[in-house]
């Protein structure tokens, strides 16, 4: 329910309406961040944290951070056996420092995800495949996996108070994801060949992502210091 | 028209549709509707169907690559006509229309603030008015409608019916399958009734030889109702909702108590908030305010979707002990039929059975009767009655005028 909340728990953003090239830029750049440190990330991190609050999308920001704190526990912990393992000293520092590390490079990525333009995809994906069908692909993707996530929350829910095993409700997933598939197939058969990717931007989107890199850069230059 | 095993479903059909005639295809369950409608669409090869003789569509055979561009079509299932993520992209895409006349359209259709919201987070009637709007906006040459006011409420299937007539008067030709042969009275040109794989073209709704019983069917015939122990298995008091990315509360202030043995319905229109409640009651979502309190041990919440409730491959499997339920539900004939195959009303009656086999005091169903045809909803409303005869208390989410016949009491939401 955390990765379906997450990802899909808004409709159409302002977020989403910026361009793919600054969420890539971005996205390298908190890369090269993350290897130099936590401290480095801290300006990027209020830069995607600011980008939420602007186009009110705020309650992405808990279940963002819920699910990338999964890596961050993971491999502070990781840390810490391995040192314990090997007699070596523990440092909490240390390990505080690979949580934050992996928690905004993983909040970082996620970012990239809300804020992915499906549309300058779909626009993209057309123009070099000269497919429309291809072309319809980012826009299906996404339409058929939130759908899917829906779905199969829903049937957990039901087979939770039902009692049933989760091999069992996973099994079913199968056999419903086959369903939808069928399903668009006869739905969307007479629609693809006449898709029209239409990249779709806004203004205020594009400034914000320009406040994004420009911390990004900021950062990478005191880094360098 | 042949299906699987090269069962014949029709036979002798002969007709001729012209540009801005409304053709209302009827008949009842399993009498080739959809079917006729798939052969149009030429989505006919996804189903193993095989046609004998000859169609032409706008003088094309019926291969999606050459017809794409005078047919729209909305299947059963709307919302696998809708391939992007979010309206306005869906009508963006695949129509010549501006962000103007979008919205023009939506306002006309009651779907306005619905453009950017996520097409998944859409409900039934929501989506299939979306696909209405694409046809409006697509101008298409000819339009095939499968059971558009199945999930629509009465107010929004009017909506329907109207835009329908106006797709006419714009030069479309629209053919629809649909059981509401009052709702398209004075709006279609010619009816296609199928029976018994034969095809007779009527001159109006008044012709069609089922049309008395389907009015029969949505007659005020009241099930026989039981005396209530008065016991009270659920109170809901003050319950307020708020969904994480809203601002505002989808349920404010629900009260009210289920008592054993009764049927108990939440009415209201797409989009109020029924099956949240639902879920609230059943203690999946917790309340921001007021409280739900449960007296019974075990219940079952069979969503709108029956499908998802199902956990085993067959009927049989799923029933597990209580095979009597297949013979009291009309199941018996299917019991080893996999659940894949099964229509949408033998999936809905199983999925109660199996709920009731599990949790015989208290079940909640969200839409019962959400499209299926008269004859298959009133066999579940059967099925609830039945419940309901033997002491389970069932509090039911649905917009459907069905539940008249069965609910004890109504809570308006």
């Amino acid at each position: 329910m955390f990765v379906s909340r997450s990802l899909f728990l808004y409709g159409c953003t302002e977020l989403r309406l910026g361009t793919n090239i600054a969420t890539a830029m971005h996205l390298v750049a908190t890369f090269v961040l993350a290897s130099r440190g936590a401290p480095y990330l801290a300006l990027p991190f209020l830069a995607v944290v600011l980008c939420y609050v602007a186009t009110r999308s705020y309650a992405l920001i808990p279940y963002a951070l819920l699910l990338a704190s999964i890596p961050g526990v993971w491999f502070a912990v990781s840390r810490f056996i391995v040192d314990l393992a090997l007699g070596m000293q523990c440092d909490p520092l240390s390990y505080a420092s690979i949580y934050l590390v992996f928690v905004l490079g993983a909040l970082n990525t996620l970012y990239v995800l809300h804020a992915t333009n499906l549309s300058e995809l779909c626009y993209v994906v057309t123009k070099l495949t000269k497919s429309r069908e291809l072309g319809l692909a980012p826009y299906l993707l996404w339409r058929v996996a939130s759908k899917i996530f829906k779905d199969v929350s829903e049937m957990l829910y039901a087979h939770r108070l039902k009692g049933v095993e989760v091999w069992k409700s996973l099994g079913m997933t199968f056999v419903w994801g086959e369903e939808v598939s069928k399903l668009f197939t006869e739905g969307l058969l007479l629609k693809a060949p006449l898709f029209r990717a239409k990249a779709i931007y806004s203004r205020r989107a594009l400034a914000l992502q320009s406040l994004v890199l420009l911390l990004d850069t900021v950062s990478i230059l005191l880094s360098t210091r | 028209m042949y299906g699987v095993r090269n069962r014949c479903i029709l036979k002798n059909l002969s007709l001729d549709i012209s540009l801005g005639e409304v053709l209302l295809v009827v008949g009842r369950s399993g009498s080739g509707k959809t079917t006729f409608l798939r052969c149009l669409a030429g989505v006919a090869h996804l189903y193993n169907l095989r046609i004998e003789g000859s169609i032409r569509v706008c003088g094309y055979e019926p291969d999606p690559s050459k017809i794409a561009r005078f047919v729209t079509y909305v299947p059963q299932e709307p919302w696998a006509s809708i391939a992007c993520p979010y309206p306005f992209t869906e009508l963006l895409s695949f129509t010549q229309a501006s962000m103007k006349d979008i919205e023009i359209v939506a306002k006309e259709l009651g779907i306005y603030d619905k453009l950017f919201d996520s097409s998944t987070n859409l409900s039934a009637g929501e989506i299939q008015r979306i696909c209405v709007a694409e046809a409006l906006l697509s101008k298409k040459k000819l339009v095939l409608l499968d059971e558009v006011s199945a999930y629509l409420d009465s107010e929004n299937r009017r909506r329907i019916a109207k835009l329908v007539d106006e797709l006419r008067k714009s030069g479309s030709t629209v053919v629809v399958v649909d059981h509401d042969l009052e709702l398209w009275r004075g709006i279609v040109d010619r009816v296609l009734y199928l029976d018994g794989g034969e095809a007779i073209v009527l001159n109006s709704v008044d012709e069609t030889p089922i049309y008395e019983e389907i009015r029969r069917l949505y007659k005020f015939e009241m099930f026989r109702r039981y005396t209530k122990s008065g016991e009270i298995v659920l109170e809901a008091r003050d319950v307020w909702y708020r969904y994480p990315d809203s601002d505002r509360f989808v349920v404010s202030g629900f009260t009210a108590d289920a008592v054993e043995g009764e049927i108990l319905w939440i009415r209201g229109g797409s989009g109020r908030g029924k099956s949240t409640i639902l879920k609230l009651l059943a203690g999946i979502y917790r309340p921001s305010r007021g409280y739900v309190r449960r007296y019974v041990e075990k219940l079952q919440l069979v969503p709108e979707n029956p499908f998802l409730y199902l956990s085993n491959p067959t009927p049989r499997e799923e029933l597990g002990s209580r095979i009597d339920l297949a013979r009291e539900l009309d199941l018996i004939d299917v019991l080893d039929t996999p659940i894949a195959l099964l229509s949408s009303g033998e999936r809905r009656r199983l999925a109660i059975a199996s709920a009731y086999a599990r949790a015989s005091r208290l079940l909640l169903v969200d839409e019962p009767c959400i499209g299926l045809d008269p004859w298959n909803a009133r066999r579940v409303l059967n099925v609830l009655d039945t419940l309901r005869s033997r002491g389970c208390t069932i509090i039911v989410a649905s917009h459907s005028r069905y539940l008249e016949l069965v609910a004890d009491r109504i809570v308006e939401v």
